[in-house]
């Protein structure tokens, strides 16, 4: 079991050296796609090996098991087959993609994409979970955007692998409603247990709106009808892309979905009306637009949507039978579908063109490609003894178990397609022509289009000695008989005789579609599905558009505005529907000093406001600061006013340069009664807000933990400190984290400015220098001071950092001769970064004492405690005191031409 | 007392609010700074005030102020004092023409 998942990891190996060493891929493009080939089909034959005689095993982990979301998968013959199919193309796909794209830059992504797209199907095929196959079914629908977007310069090809993304995603949020529906309806996720339960009739009782959903899925992404449109447009990727998604990936997710559930959900009234009508649809449409197309990949594409419509009625239909023909029609498929696109993809580079006039004659002038691509036209038009006559055998069989009716329209259809497939292959066999190649393949591009197109003829060697093996058990795991086999005669059965009609017929629709001059489509027929889908597409961007112009006025005021005034609302609406309570006064508050204090905010506040000088407005700010340092202060905070009052200086001190450098005015606009009404209400509502919260009642286990436990565990009586540095400490971890990222935000953004001088004066002042010195001489050993006693008294590394960057800040003032730009910078990066080793030092020191990540560790003296906290605060310390000078280093006066 | 006090944060934002939505990016930053102000002094006002309480545990002392908000409020102040120096280089690096 493990190592048939391991098989199916190989494609990890080149997809990991794409990404990571792009040069090689580019250096030497057949190498690499070589050695990805050699390892896909290398999984390839492992998982082939494990087909015969393999017991159904699943193997799961939990990820969400609350949700019934499980890591799980499961393998039976069935899907060991179908990702034996999938690795085998992929290897030939990326066998040729080396070729094809051996030129291009973008080599390494499209090799990655290629590899990520067959581990997602594989992932698709191999989950047993719903919801981690939607995952995979998603991820298959992303990298087949990227990869028909190859040629991404053209508008066409972005539009074009836009509408295929929109289609399948809209489709894959479907079926993720109806996958959900799914499981709650039958209690279980797991497509294992979920097919226990068919034919018991649970099936039956399920919404038909999940089992609409469920199909929507489907339909989008095996391209069904009134869906199709997106697949013959997704022809704008490289040759071998299509082949990949054509042959066995993408569109066959889709079908493979249906064929893996239709035991079950058949049981439901309206599964097989829904799912056959949707399939004969969709080949009636292929035939019809292919009837019109020249270009030789479109018509494949045409040929492509057919043969899914007919594997859809097959899941449609549910039965046995239709399991057994939907297992041959489906490895046909893949075997003539690979080659033939990169056979067509091989026709356009040698002759420079994908229109039918200009190929007649290619078999003969390109003998190997054109061997692989009349192989596998012949298999498409299902000529015994191929392995498509095969599916066309068992699909007919099948439908004309069902109802005869059916089997008449399905082999009208094929008639159809069939003359698709003569239209296709029989101008490119005119003996009489031969076309002149303008360019030789390399032999690995002939050689991935030759491989799947011998493998057509191996199956048909071989499957009488293996049919019971192989085939038939791949068939048996999906429903279909015990002890399944296949068979070329049958005798003369209805089906039999259906097919030869078909094949007689074909001729006939061949000598119509043949005539270059058809008829245009008449008006009933028209394609009305996919103008409609890119109307609404286009519905939905002018509607956005629109709403992001009202929104996004040009102008920041109005935009914070209307966001200011939502919140303000929703804010409002809330505090409103709350008990309201005015908060008791506490009488030992001291309302004297605050009936002083509150006018003088007030007064501050307006200023600030209304400041038309950056003088007024410093001082203001000033005055605000201050006045909230004091409240820290006065409400028994000494450790929040000694940072607000730090912070406050620092924050000023730049303002002020930025201020003066910049020239710009404090105030330059008029009063607004618009702006103002805003801001009131919303100050209204912030008074309200904190009038309600101080009113509330509050429980606090968390701050009496705190209170309780930060003596005795922590060894400090300064509690705000305690959990900066101990019992939060990840917090802070992050918080200067969070620091030094703007301190090198603010570098990055600046670095062409740095050499400038920005001091917004330059001061001779004998006084000033003296006095800045002076101070400065007093802030460094006082923050010191500060920082050592933080753990039990008002101080801490925050603060004291602080303290010394406005000791620097005053040199910086005075122009201090140590303190040049150079110096400044590198100290401020080696500062940040030695605090952020320091710090998480500290938190993964008690690692290596087996304790958990951050626990404080202890070194007693007697009453004296040093540990890891303290460490941990002077990280904090040196970071902080890095970003400060990473921001004070800008207003460095310049004197030192070099950085 | 409770409710001067709520006003006086009130205004604050008033003021805050008003800088912010007018025109210049002088105002944005002002704006943010006064309403960075309102903001802090609401956290520490919402976990409740004491005047003249211990903040220190020390043996026989009465019961200390709550530390949690202090300590939010002690980061979101430096935090804001991140935000606004960025912002600041911003505009500095906004007016290099």
């Amino acid at each position: 079991m493990s190592e048939a998942f391991l098989s199916a990891l190989l494609p990890v190996v080149p997809l990991a050296l794409a990404l990571l060493w792009p040069g090689l891929v580019r250096s030497r493009p057949q190498w690499i796609t070589g050695l990805a080939a050699a390892l896909m089909a290398a999984g390839s034959v492992a998982m082939f090996a494990r087909v015969p005689g393999l017991e159904p095993a699943r193997q799961s982990w939990d990820w969400v098991p609350q949700l019934g979301v499980e890591f799980a998968f499961r393998l039976d013959s069935f899907t060991a087959w179908f990702a034996a199919l999938v690795l085998g193309l992929g290897a030939c796909v990326v066998l040729h993609a080396g070729g094809y794209l051996a030129k291009s830059r973008h080599l390494p992504g499209v090799l990655a994409a290629l590899c990520g797209f067959t581990l997602a199907m594989l992932g698709v095929i191999l989950s047993d979970n719903l919801y981690l196959l939607f995952l995979f079914w998603e991820a298959t629908s992303l990298l087949s955007f990227l990869l028909v977007g190859f040629h991404h310069e053209k508008e066409e090809v972005r539009e074009k692998a836009a509408q295929a993304l929109l289609v399948t995603l809209a489709g894959g949020a479907c079926m993720l409603a109806g996958i959900v529906l799914t499981h709650l309806h039958f209690g279980t996720a797991s497509i294992v247990e979920l097919l226990t339960m068919a034919g018991d009739g649970t099936a039956a009782t399920l919404s038909s709106g999940a089992l609409v959903l469920l199909l929507l899925g489907a339909f989008t992404k095996s391209a069904q009808w009134p869906f199709h449109f997106w697949l013959p447009n997704a022809m704008v990727g490289p040759a071998p892309v299509s082949a990949f998604l054509h042959s066995a990936t993408m569109v066959k997710a889709g079908v493979f979905f249906m064929a893996t559930l239709a035991p079950l959900l058949s049981g439901h009234p309206l599964w097989t009306p829904l799912v056959t009508t949707a399939g004969l649809l969709t080949v009636a449409t292929a035939v019809l637009r292919g009837a019109r197309e020249q270009d030789l990949k479109a018509l494949l594409a045409c040929t492509t949507l057919a043969a899914l419509g007919f594997l859809t009625v097959l899941a449609g239909l549910g039965t046995p039978a239709a399991m057994l023909g939907f297992v041959i029609f489906l490895t046909a498929h893949a075997l003539y579908k690979a080659p033939l696109f990169l056979a067509a993809g091989n026709l356009e580079k040698t002759f420079g063109t994908r229109q039918l006039g200009g190929l007649v004659g290619a078999v003969k002038a390109a003998p190997f490609t054109g061997l692989a691509f009349a192989v596998s036209a012949l298999s498409l038009i299902g000529l015994a003894p191929l392995p498509g006559f095969l599916g066309k055998e068992y699909l007919l069989k099948a439908t004309w178990a069902y109802s005869p009716l059916l089997a008449v329209s399905t082999a009208l259809a094929a008639a159809g397609v069939l003359g698709l497939g003569l239209k296709l292959l029989l101008p490119l066999l005119d003996w009489r022509q031969r076309p002149e190649p303008k360019k030789r393949l390399p032999l690995s591009m002939t050689l991935a289009a030759l491989i799947p197109a011998l493998g057509t003829l191996g199956l048909v060697i071989s499957l009488p000695a293996t049919t019971h093996e192989f085939l038939g058990a791949a068939a048996t795991a999906l429903g279909a008989p015990a002890d399944a086999a296949f068979k070329f005669w049958h005798g003369w059965t209805p089906a039999f005789g259906l097919g030869m009609g078909a094949l007689l017929l074909s001729v006939a629709v061949w000598r119509v579609l043949i005539r270059p001059d058809l008829a245009p489509l008449p008006d009933s027929l028209q394609p009305i599905f996919e103008p409609a889908f890119n109307n609404t597409v286009q519905a939905i961007r002018t509607l956005g558009t629109g709403a992001g112009r009202w929104l996004e006025a040009g102008r920041p005021g109005v935009q914070m505005g209307i966001m200011i005034a939502a919140i303000g609302l929703l804010a409002f609406i809330g505090l409103d529907a709350a008990e309201w309570s005015f908060p008791e006064s506490d009488a030992s508050a001291g309302t004297s000093v605050w009936l002083l204090l509150a006018p003088v905010a007030a007064l501050a506040a307006f200023l600030a406001c209304t400041a038309r000088t950056t003088l007024t407005l410093l001082v203001s700010l000033g005055f605000v600061g201050l006045i909230v340092a004091l409240l820290f202060l006065w409400f028994s905070a000494p450790d929040l006013a000694l940072t607000q009052l730090m912070a406050e200086t620092l924050l000023l001190f730049l303002l002020a340069g930025v201020l003066k450098k910049t020239g710009v005015e404090a105030t330059t606009s008029s009063f607004s009664l618009g702006r103002a009404l805003v801001a009131l209400a919303g100050g209204l509502l912030v008074t309200m807000l904190v009038l309600k919260a101080m009113a509330l009642e509050w429980d606090h286990p968390i701050s009496d933990f705190h209170l309780t436990h930060s003596k005795s565990a922590a060894y400090g009586a300064n509690v705000v400190n305690v959990i900066l540095v101990d019992f939060r400490a990840i917090d802070t971890l992050g918080e200067i984290l969070v620091l030094a990222i703007a301190a090198l935000g603010a570098t990055a953004a600046l670095g062409a400015a740095r050499r400038r001088s920005i001091l917004p004066f330059d001061s001779e002042s004998p006084w000033l220098g003296t006095a800045a010195r002076g101070l400065a001489a007093f802030c460094l050993p006082v923050s010191l001071w500060l920082f050592w006693r933080g753990h039990n008294a008002p101080g801490g590394g925050f603060i004291s950092a602080l303290v010394a960057a406005t000791a620097l800040g005053l040199l910086l003032l005075v122009r201090h001769p140590r303190l040049d730009a150079r110096r400044l910078r590198h100290a401020s990066l080696r500062l940040m970064v030695g605090g952020l080793g320091v710090a998480l030092g500290s938190a993964l020191l008690p690692l290596f004492s087996g304790k958990e990540f951050f626990t404080g560790l202890w070194w007693h003296s007697g009453d004296f405690h040093l540990g890891t906290p303290l460490l941990f605060d002077l990280g904090v310390y040196l970071t902080v005191l890095g970003f400060c000078l990473g921001f004070l280093r800008h207003f460095q006066p310049n004197r030192t031409s070099a950085l | 007392m409770p409710v001067l006090l709520a006003i006086t944060i009130g205004l604050l934002a008033t003021a805050g609010l008003y800088r912010l939505l007018g025109p210049s990016r002088i105002d944005a930053l002002v704006g943010l700074i006064l309403l960075g102000q309102a903001a802090n002094l609401v956290l520490f006002a919402s976990g409740g005030l004491r005047h003249n309480a211990p903040a220190l545990i020390e043996k026989g002392m009465a019961v200390p102020t709550d530390p949690l908000p202090q300590a939010l409020v002690l980061t979101a102040i430096v935090i804001g004092f991140g935000i606004i120096a960025f912002l600041l280089t911003l505009v500095l690096r906004s007016s290099d023409k």
